[in-house]
């Protein structure tokens, strides 16, 4: 397995300012200390409640966000830096497709001249053969070449989305950040979207990095899942690890909100989730430090790590 | 909210000192000096130039700068080369005459506006609507002097409701019948110029109205029950009027600079008179000293657009 | 007690006008609603489910509306009643928790007094008395502090905390009817789960009846009594819910069951429906609309009507019963 791109111990914090002359008094730690990897063809699930610093990282790894501290390496090269960013073209290999189709489609511009953009930026092409490839996106995200001209209010929410996927994937990138690229979407639209992603991500053999709070969604989209609460990472596993053999009490928290369909059992899962929550109240000053944020991570398994608190560490190291 | 309102004073030092130090360009740039006015043409060109060095007219900018702040802070603003009275004096008997003129202007305009801005918004699409529209036609269509003249024609010369110059009539005496000659003077222009002015804000409060109708919180409100014309008291008028009133500072400054125009029109000894008559008989120190006046008026008109604004949202009152 | 019938809609069409011109937006919709019972009614975007609460909750501009058919609120016809007759209805015994939370406030005024307008409106209870029942009312919906919350604004709350106070708006004269559109979509999962719960708990207070407006089938799993799935405007499918979800009939929310995410379509395409919603001017209202996006299936004949299958189940037209997905033919 070839590492596409290393994370290592990521912090973004943003100043809060207070006090007569503005001065920064305090930060919000919306990333703290995060690290991962991400190999190439593999998919990734980024899962957390609004606030969790989720979106932050996605927006630091394709460089729109500064960050406090940190590396990111794509293929060895410590990204991080804009110059380097710029130099190396990173953003032809690392792409973007955000929740809001359409406020991040601008609506002066032709679909035309969206997709075109980023091959203009990084691929030298000739008239024709832009035109061509243009032609080729738009079909592979299944809309008819006559969208070409047309301007992006012109379409449907599911098709604006998959002209953003258009774009994403127009300099044949190697990895693609997906902030909740389906949650304003209605269900069958939704599966549609869901279903080009899955695809062209197998066919392209592209990574994703998929960022959501649903955890259906990424449950069906990726493979590998982190946990993520408060900026911090509470736990990191496959997708069985997460699902079937959850450890950290935010990860149960989470999963046993999710609604269930399976009415015979309504008032059981009910009295479930109470259980869980009632257990998250009670045991959350000993899962997270004074601060309030979670402890480092310990490795449980080969593919699974968990947040542990100091005292249950030689207990989580033993399993 | 106090501090963000001494914050927002202290931001105006530094405006007032660029403010300051870009009039006192103008007034370097402007041909003459305080001497054009008393020099005869057979006074002796070395006595000039003494007289200059000792006026310290030869020194460096800054510190010719300096003088000139230091003088401005003693009320010095040198002497009008045409009345040969200090400006300060000139200006004293003029200033009184815009306020309240203006003053007057824009509450007759608000009380104009406000109540068809509310009309036209609240029903808009029907006849009263169309009508205010036609109305506002006019107030904008119509040169300002055309309308003043035909005033002036039909109140004050043809029917003698309205005095037809000045400020006071000579025969007032005692303070009662000062001031009530003063606001009958006024009463005509003050009339026209509010009428006219009315234009903007009927035309924003109208779009504002039609817009908050839409609201979700209208909505809410009237899931509430509220009675229609108290949804349109409490929560669209309230809602729209916010950005009216923060406007108001802006409005004021907006009505010196108009007055120029009407002050000429009714012979009214005001600024507006004042900076024409000074840029005819080229008394530059004068047309300095109202450009100064007038620019750090602009700045506590946006002033206290911020501090209604900070009284009135709650958004921007509670950080 | 679940017997008793709060609201019966009877054949209630209504058309909006667009450029002068009336296009049918809702058609000839009956559903009742009885004490303790939660009705959903589900649907994608312009199938009209929020169109059908808004006329129940009669919140229409009605100079661009035309409703027909009608509706039995409380031995009332609450389409007849005057605005004012309505408004002493509205709040009282019907109230209604929208989708939005930031944007259902008035950013201007006080959280308390917003609650307090419902009571001002209805109750004559004394100044003291109604303070004292904002508090309550904030308490209800799971709000620390409800002094200090009540003297804030809005904005100096979070999204979950916005919807309670939606809630604590809505629920304030203890109505009989709560129609709840979308009450939980702009909501994490965690605070969905508690903001669900605190709606059955105030039902079971009041013995009182809830629409509840939504596309999330998850949801609807988890609290509906009673399920309406609508399409273009119209009910095409209706069952309590074990059966909607067990042995759900209409093609329509058989592929919507079959486009959710589960466990077992992990690595699996999830299912697509063709094609997309009609939009309000091209619905022609004497067809079959959902076949064009089931092309391979016989479509019916003029326009289908719905029918009672089996018991409380109904379904619309008679495709179904023919109608397999495409890998099953």
């Amino acid at each position: 397995m070839t590492v596409l791109m290393e994370i290592k111990d990521l912090k973004v914090h943003y100043p809060i300012r207070s006090g007569f002359w503005n001065r920064i008094t305090d930060y919000v730690y919306a990333a703290d200390g995060i690290s991962f990897t991400i190999e190439a063809g593999k998919t990734y699930g980024l899962v957390g409640e609004s606030g969790s610093g989720k979106s932050t990282i996605g927006k630091a790894i394709v460089g729109l966000e500064k960050i406090t501290s940190g590396q990111i390496l794509f293929n060895g090269e410590d990204v991080s830096k804009p110059s380097v960013r710029r130099k190396m073209k990173y953003n032809k290999d690392v792409q973007m497709i955000f929740q809001d189709s359409l406020s991040s489609l601008n609506p002066k511009k032709t679909i035309y001249q969206i997709i075109a953009e980023p091959i203009r930026n990084f691929d030298k092409m000739d008239k024709e053969s832009e035109k061509q490839r243009v032609i080729q996106l738009l079909d592979i995200v299944g809309l008819s070449k006559n969208a070409m001209f047309q301007y992006p209010h012109q379409f449907s929410g599911g098709q604006r989305q998959r002209i953003g996927i258009a774009r994403a994937i127009a300099t044949n990138p190697k990895l693609i950040i997906a902030d909740e690229p389906v949650s304003a979407l209605d269900l069958s639209i939704q599966a549609q979207v869901l279903n080009f992603m899955k695809r062209i991500q197998k066919e392209l053999g592209i990574s994703f990095l998929f960022i959501s709070h649903d955890l259906g969604v990424v449950r069906h989209m990726t493979k590998n899942i982190a946990i993520m609460h408060l900026g911090r990472f509470v736990e990191l596993g496959t997708r069985e690890d997460i699902y079937n053999n959850p450890q950290h009490i935010y990860t149960k928290r989470l999963l046993s909100a999710i609604p269930q369909i399976d009415i015979a059992n309504r008032d059981a899962n009910k009295a479930k989730r109470a259980q869980v929550e009632a257990e998250y109240q009670e045991k959350r000053s000993h899962f997270y430090d004074q601060d309030g944020l979670a402890y480092p991570m310990h490795q449980i398994s080969d593919t699974h790590w968990v947040s542990t608190p100091p005292t249950n560490i030689s207990e989580g190291a033993g399993k | 909210m106090w501090k963000t309102i001494i914050r927002r004073v202290l931001i105006m030092i530094p405006q007032i000192v660029i403010l300051s130090a870009l009039v006192f360009i103008l007034a370097k740039l402007m041909p003459g000096d305080p001497f054009s006015g008393t020099i005869g043409p057979n006074t002796d060109p070395k006595q000039i130039e003494a007289l200059k060095r000792a006026a310290g007219l030869f020194d460096p900018w800054y510190v010719q700068y300096w003088h000139w702040i230091v003088n401005l802070f003693h009320g010095n603003l040198g002497q009008s080369y045409t009345l040969k009275q200090p400006v300060v004096t000139v200006l004293g008997n003029r200033i009184g005459n815009t306020v309240w003129l203006s003053l007057l202007s824009l509450i007759v305009s608000y009380a104009v506006a406000i109540p068809l801005g509310m009309t036209a918004g609240r029903f808009d699409g029907s006849r009263r609507d169309r009508a205010i529209t036609i109305f506002n036609y006019f107030t904008f269509g119509l040169p300002t002097f055309v309308v003043f003249l035909l005033g002036l024609y039909i109140f004050g010369y043809q029917l003698n409701w309205f005095p037809t110059s000045g400020t006071i009539s000579i025969n007032a005496s005692g303070f009662f019948e000062e001031t009530a000659s003063r606001f009958y003077h006024m009463i005509l222009p003050g009339i026209l110029a509010g009428v006219l002015g009315t234009t903007s804000t009927v035309q924003y409060l109208r779009s504002e109205i039609i817009d908050a109708k839409s609201q979700d919180y209208v909505r809410t409100a009237r899931s509430k029950g509220v009675p229609t014309n108290k949804v349109y008291s409490r929560h669209i008028f309230r809602n729209s009027l916010l950005p009216i009133a923060a406007f108001a500072g802006f409005q004021i400054t907006g009505l010196i600079g108009g007055s120029v125009v009407i002050e000429q029109v009714f012979s009214y000894p005001g600024m507006g008179q004042l900076f024409i008559t000074a840029i005819t008989s080229r008394d530059y120190s004068v047309v300095t000293a109202i450009v100064l006046f007038t620019g750090i008026l602009a700045l506590f008109g946006s002033l206290l657009s911020d501090i209604i604004l900070s009284l009135v949202d709650p958004r921007i009152r509670i950080e | 007690m679940k017997e008793e019938t709060l609201l019966s809609i009877n054949g209630v069409s209504v058309a909006f006008k667009i450029n002068g011109e009336f296009y049918t937006a809702i058609d000839d919709v009956s559903l009742e609603l009885h004490r303790d019972e939660v009705l959903a009614i589900v649907g994608e975007s312009g199938s009209g489910k929020s169109t059908l609460a808004t006329t129940v909750i009669g919140l229409h501009n009605m100079n661009a509306t035309k409703i027909t058919g009608e509706i039995n609120f409380q031995n009332k016809e609450i389409l007849e009643l005057s605005e004012d007759e309505f408004n002493d209805i509205r709040g009282d015994e019907m109230g209604m928790i929208f989708q939005d939370p930031l944007a259902a406030l008035n950013p201007l005024i006080r959280i308390g007094d917003q609650i307090k307008e419902s009571l001002d409106v209805h109750s004559d209870m004394t100044e003291d008395q109604k303070q004292a029942r904002v508090h309550e009312l904030l308490n209800q919906v799971g709000i620390p502090h409800p002094e200090r919350v009540a003297k804030q604004f809005p904005h100096q709350l979070s999204g979950g905390m916005r919807q309670r106070i939606i809630i604590a708006i809505a629920i304030a004269n203890k109505p009989q009817l709560i129609i709840a559109d979308e009450p939980t979509t702009a909501l994490d999962v965690t605070i969905q789960a508690q903001i669900l719960d605190l709606l059955k708990d105030i039902q079971r207070e009041n013995h009182a009846g809830i629409i509840l407006i939504t596309h999330d089938l998850g949801v609807v799993a988890e609290v509906a009594d009673t399920v309406a799935v609508m399409y273009a405007g119209e009910i095409v499918e209706q069952a309590p819910v074990a059966t909607l979800f067990n042995d759900a009939k209409h093609p329509y929310t058989r592929s919507l069951l079959r486009a959710m995410p589960t466990i077992d379509s992990e690595d699996d395409e999830l299912y697509v429906v063709e094609g997309a919603v009609p939009s309000i001017k091209d619905m022609d209202r004497n067809s079959d609309l959902f076949a064009p996006r089931i092309p391979w299936t016989k479509p019916d004949v003029g326009h289908p009507v719905l029918k009672e299958i089996a018991p409380n189940h109904y379904v619309r037209g008679e495709s179904w019963r023919e109608f397999k997905f495409k890998d099953e033919l």
